[in-house]
């Protein structure tokens, strides 16, 4: 019901807006407790659309230098898992609908799957993303989301098998985090009509297509095929570059957004 | 080849590296088994590695701690120094065999680098090696053997930048180029198939002391000693013995304390369920599961987190677990190298040091077998900095001095 519901929904928001969504991610705490308000504000005035929040872990398998640096950063500036729904409250205050939790699996299970997926169920989080919860080992992770009512992402690769295609779309709830360059996120991405016609299998669900995306010509290669563009690494060094020569990260980051969406030169 | 452990193990890894997994586990189910593979890989063991390697009776120490019979596992005399090489060579074996034109692999210490390095250049394919800028810098010994073996080293400046971090670096890499790279993990742990396929290389330690035992003693022994990091000479050491009446002591890294970062000890320390690097296991955590930062005078025991199936074997009580601190690791590293000849490594002297306790405390028509897991040549700037410092300094300074920058 759910799937028919969310795609119903899907058609219909294709038809009136062609418009591409800029999912913009941002590591919790980084740089600081405070700065970090500024990222979102910037988010916000740049017209960003759903957020995406990491939770800082030791050891981030998945992610590049720059988004492994902000964690290490975060967690040496002293923040708390649970300073997670600090972080969330902003986003809401600060006028994000859409939220969406990204987590290395050792923090969830640490915290306890169904306390982690009820509490960020509280706390008003769209879905939560795990990319090291794979379907066969999951621990009971995505049955927890759905019967908690809360969207569990999987995260698809470029040049996945259509068999595995099709097991991730059984065990989505309507939507999925695409990666479209095989790797690690951080550099930038060339997407070409191979890349459009994978990410084209996806057509019957949600797609959040992300990894390495830093230009608006890239947004525009995406649209019409993506629900939403991911962008993690690019304004992780922005803000990187912000405390290091001292301006004002909300403005930059502001900018930056409307430069991807096409707003702004 | 078993997922799980009990509830320890698995596949907890992104769907980026699903499909370099399971190209691996068909490949490790073909080729293992097959005849070809175990003929080349036992004359590659046996004219190129040394094996077998020598169960040598302890006369000396027998008699001296009048305890049980003790018998040492020289797996310090395969080449590369340590029993490293036993899966090092089957893993970039099976490499060669699926068409990988090169391997890559994390290395802590540098033995398991070195390892890779050398069944690299043996077997004729590209080698690189990932490790963390703490260890290149108190390990250059082996960063040189490495390269002259014709690896590139890459140093991983992330995170504490230790062996977990070259874990992560090597598993990003990995993700980038597995179409053509094969990714030689050290230890028996990491995400399936993994473990247990490191293990059942490793597991010719345990079967050479099977065969020497009977043949010289006429029965198993009693106790099995060794030590463990990630514990791959302690499964191997272990794995052919479970099913029997055989005491089984894993000894982890004391370090300089029982506080959190003091040490590395998790089976017998305070480390929690977690999942991390793709399997599940114990790991040295803080209550939110972020990674705590480790301690150990030896670099290759100097790791968070334990094989599944030794966390599943210690939980079950089939493996006792023991720690021995740095100070009495040295002191068993003198204790042997004076009554036995020979010099352990650092990692091994941790089973020593748990000898030296559970001889004595046993009868004397009892045997002890423990595994000197490799030798000691390459500690000689913390062992020389530690028990001889001044002499050592001296050393160090007219050598430079013999340098022109």
């Amino acid at each position: 019901m759910l799937r028919i519901g969310l795609n119903f929904l899907k058609v219909s928001v294709m038809v009136m807006n062609t418009d591409i969504k800029i999912m913009a991610h941002a590591v919790c705490g980084y740089p600081d407790r405070l700065l970090f308000q500024e990222v979102l504000n910037g988010f916000k005035d740049g017209g960003a659309d759903i957020l995406e929040l990491q939770i800082p872990f030791s050891d981030p398998t998945a992610d590049g230098p720059v988004i492994t640096d902000a964690c290490e950063g975060s967690i040496k500036n002293g923040f708390r898992v649970r300073d997670v729904f600090e972080c969330i409250a902003h986003a809401h205050k600060t006028g994000f609908k859409e939220i969406f939790v990204m987590s290395y699996a050792n923090i969830v299970y640490v915290y306890g799957i169904e306390k982690f997926v009820n509490d960020m169920k509280s706390a008003g989080v769209t879905g939560l993303i795990v990319p090291d919860f794979p379907i066969e080992d999951d621990d009971g992770f995505y049955d927890t989301c759905r019967r908690a009512g809360i969207i569990a992402m999987p995260v698809a690769v470029i040049n996945m098998a259509d068999e595995r295609i099709n097991l991730l779309k059984q065990k989505t709830s309507g939507n999925i985090y695409l990666s479209i360059r095989v790797g690690i996120t951080g550099s930038q991405t060339i997407i070409d009509d191979k890349v459009k016609h994978f990410i084209s299998k996806f057509s019957d669900i949600s797609v959040y297509a992300g990894f390495g995306i830093c230009c608006n010509e890239q947004i525009k290669q995406l649209e019409g095929i993506a629900d939403a563009a991911v962008v993690g690494s690019y304004f992780t060094k922005i803000i990187k570059k912000c405390v290091e020569d001292g301006s004002d990260i909300r403005k930059t980051l502001a900018l930056e957004v409307k430069k991807l969406k096409g707003e702004q030169n | 080849m078993s997922k799980y452990f009990g509830e320890f193990g698995g596949q907890y890894i992104g769907e980026v590296l699903k499909p370099a997994l399971f190209e691996l586990e068909c490949a490790v189910k073909e080729i293992i088994p097959s005849e070809k593979f175990q003929a080349e890989l036992l004359k590659l063991l046996k004219t190129y590695a040394g094996r077998p390697t020598p169960l040598c009776f302890a006369e000396n120490l027998t008699r001296k701690l009048n305890g049980s019979k003790l018998y040492i596992k020289l797996e310090g005399l395969a080449n590369t120094g340590a029993h490293k090489i036993n899966n090092a060579l089957g893993q970039v074996l099976i490499a060669k065999y699926m068409g990988k034109r090169k391997v890559i692999a994390e290395t802590g210490a540098g033995q398991h680098g070195v390892a890779v390095a050398a069944s690299s250049a043996k077997l004729g394919l590209e080698c690189e090696i990932f490790m963390g800028a703490i260890d290149v810098e108190r390990q250059r010994p082996n960063v040189f053997l490495m390269e002259q073996y014709g690896a590139k080293v890459t140093v991983v400046t992330s995170g504490t930048k230790i062996l977990k971090d070259a874990v992560n670096a090597t598993l990003k890499s990995w993700a980038e180029c597995s179409d053509t790279a094969f990714y030689v993990l050290g230890s028996a742990l990491g995400p399936y198939p993994y473990p247990d396929m490191v293990a059942g290389f490793q597991s010719i330690i345990g079967n050479e002391i099977r065969k020497d035992i009977l043949d010289i003693e006429g029965r198993l022994p009693d106790v099995l000693i060794a030590c463990c990091g990630g514990g791959s000479n302690a499964i191997g050491t272990f794995k052919p013995f479970i099913d029997d009446k055989v005491r089984l002591v894993a000894v982890e890294a004391g370090g300089i304390g029982d506080k959190p970062g003091e040490n590395a000890v998790r089976m017998s320390g305070s480390a929690s369920k977690g999942i991390v690097e793709g399997y599940k296991s114990f790991f040295l955590q803080t209550d939110e599961g972020q990674i705590l930062a480790t301690h150990s005078i030896s670099a290759g025991l100097d790791y968070p987190g334990i094989g599944p199936e030794l966390a599943s074997l210690g939980r079950s009580g089939r493996i006792e677990f023991m720690k021995a601190y740095d100070e009495e690791v040295l002191n068993a590293y003198q204790e042997f190298a004076q009554n036995e000849g020979l010099i352990f490594a650092l990692e091994s002297a941790h089973a020593a040091a748990a000898a030296l306790r559970i001889v004595p405390q046993m009868d004397k028509n009892t045997i002890a077998v423990v595994t000197m897991s490799g030798r000691g040549d390459k500690d000689i700037f913390i062992t020389a900095k530690s028990l001889d410092a001044e002499n050592w300094i001296k050393f160090l300074k007219s050598e430079c001095d013999g340098y022109e920058y």
